[in-house]
C-alpha cells in the first residue's frame, strides 16, 4: 500500500516533491502554487512584457515538473526553479539582444579603456517613453531602474534583495564565481543608487 | 576621524554597515563622517523598497495551463493515433489485401482486362497525336512557312540566319555570364 501523503500546505519543498514523484497530481498543483507568483515576478521583471513573462514563466514549470526524477534532493528546489526561470529569462533577453552592455562597461573590464568600450549612454538602452507608459505595473520608479540595469546586474539584485536569496545560492544558480555575484550586486546597487539620487531627500525623510 | 575608503566599499561592506553587528571602528567613521552615513542611508533605503517590491500574479487559469502539459507518472500517456484515422488505415489495408488475393486468384481475368485498357489506352494516345498534328498541319503561319521554304536556296539563307543568331545569342550569354575581371575593359 502506498504512504499516506503529507499534508502538501505545511509540508516541506522536498515532502512535495517526493509525492509528486509518487504521482500525485495535487502535489504538482502545490508546487506550482508555491512558486507561481515568485518565478512570474522574476521574469516579468526581466523581460517586462506580461504575456511573454506568462509564457515564459509557464515554460519554466513544464520543464521543472517533467524532470523533476532527475531532481537532486541535495539541491534546495527554489534555487533549481529560479535557476531555470532565471536562465527562461536571460536566453530569451539575449535572443533579442537588449540590454548587451552596461553603463560602468563590462564587469571584466579592468582598465579604463576597455571600461569605456563596453559602456553605452544611457538613451542606448533606456526604456522608450511609450513603453513606459503601456508598462504601468512596472512603472515605478525603482522599477524603471531596475530595468536600466543588464540582464546579469538585474538577476542578481531581483534574486538578493527582491527574493532574499543568500549570495552562495546565487552564484551556484546562477553558475558564477562567488565574488562576480558580489561585484555585480555591488555595480547594481550604485547603479540604483545613481538612478534614484534625485529621490534622496524623499528617502531620507523616510 | 577613521579614514574609510569609500570608493572601494563593497555591497558586503555595505550590507556590514546595515547589519547590527557592525565594527566599531565602523561605527565610529559612520559617526564622524557625513558622507559615508548619506551613502549608507541612501543604501539603506534603496534596499528597504527592494525588498517592499509586490510580487505580481499570473493570469488566470495559469496552473490548469501548466498541468495541461506536464506528464503526470500515473497519467496515461496521451493516444498518438485518433480511433478515426486507425479505422481509415485498417480499412485501407483490408482493402489493399483483398485486391492482391482477388488478383492472385483470377490471374487470366485480370492479364485480359490489363490488355484490353492498355490497347484503349494506345488507341486514346494514338489518336491524341493524329489531332494535334493535324491541327498544326492546318496552322496559317506554317503555310506561310512553307512557301518561304519553298526553294533549297531559301532554306540555306534561313539555316544561316538561324546559326548566326544562334552563334550571336550564345556569344552574348557567356560575356553576360563572365565575372567582372575577366572581361576586357569591364571598369571603362
Amino acid at each position: 500500500m502506498a504512504e499516506p501523503l503529507p499534508p502538501l500546505q505545511s509540508a516541506s519543498d522536498q515532502e512535495v516533491v517526493s509525492a509528486a514523484r509518487a504521482g500525485a497530481e495535487a502535489a504538482y498543483r502545490e508546487l506550482v502554487r508555491r512558486y507561481e507568483r515568485p518565478v512570474f515576478s522574476l521574469i516579468y521583471r526581466m523581460v517586462r512584457n506580461r504575456e511573454l513573462a506568462e509564457d515564459l514563466s509557464q515554460e519554466t514549470f513544464i520543464k521543472v515538473l517533467n524532470a523533476l526524477a532527475s531532481y537532486r534532493p541535495e539541491f534546495k528546489f527554489s534555487s533549481w526553479v529560479f535557476k531555470i526561470a532565471n536562465n527562461a529569462a536571460i536566453d530569451h533577453l539575449r535572443r533579442r539582444e537588449l540590454d548587451t552592455l552596461s553603463l560602468e562597461g563590462s564587469p571584466h573590464a579592468d582598465t579604463a579603456e576597455k571600461i569605456e568600450a563596453t559602456s553605452l549612454q544611457i538613451g542606448e538602452r533606456a526604456e522608450s517613453a511609450l513603453d513606459a507608459v503601456a508598462n504601468k505595473e512596472l512603472g515605478s520608479e525603482i522599477e524603471r531602474a531596475i530595468a536600466q540595469l543588464r540582464p546579469e546586474y538585474r538577476s542578481c539584485i531581483l534574486l538578493r534583495h527582491v527574493e532574499g536569496r543568500p549570495y552562495e545560492e546565487i552564484a551556484e544558480l546562477l553558475e558564477l564565481p562567488l565574488g562576480t555575484v558580489k561585484t555585480y550586486i555591488h555595480r547594481a546597487r550604485n547603479e540604483l543608487r545613481l538612478a534614484l539620487g534625485h529621490l534622496k531627500d524623499e528617502w531620507q525623510e523616510q | 576621524m577613521t579614514p574609510w575608503p569609500i570608493a572601494r566599499l563593497t555591497a558586503e561592506d555595505l550590507d556590514a554597515f546595515h547589519s547590527a553587528s557592525l565594527k566599531t571602528a565602523a561605527r565610529e567613521h559612520l559617526e564622524a563622517c557625513a558622507q559615508c552615513r548619506a551613502l549608507v542611508e541612501q543604501d539603506r533605503a534603496l534596499l528597504a523598497r527592494l525588498a517592499s517590491l509586490p510580487t505580481f500574479e499570473p493570469s488566470e487559469g495559469f496552473s490548469d495551463r501548466v498541468m495541461a502539459r506536464v506528464e503526470l507518472p500515473g497519467r496515461a500517456p496521451a493516444r498518438r493515433f485518433a480511433p478515426q484515422r486507425v479505422v481509415l488505415v485498417a480499412t485501407l489495408l483490408l482493402a489493399l489485401g483483398a485486391s492482391i488475393g482477388w488478383s492472385l486468384l483470377n490471374r487470366a481475368l485480370l492479364l485480359a482486362w490489363v490488355d484490353s485498357a492498355a490497347a484503349s489506352l494506345g488507341r486514346a494516345i494514338w489518336m491524341g497525336v493524329r489531332i494535334v498534328a493535324t491541327n498544326l498541319t492546318e496552322q496559317g503561319f506554317l503555310v506561310s512557312l512553307r512557301d518561304a521554304l519553298s526553294s533549297g536556296g531559301r532554306v540555306v539563307l534561313a539555316a544561316g540566319v538561324l546559326l548566326g543568331a544562334y552563334g550571336a545569342a550564345l556569344y552574348g550569354l557567356r560575356r553576360l555570364l563572365a565575372a567582372p575581371g575577366s572581361v576586357p575593359h569591364a571598369h571603362g
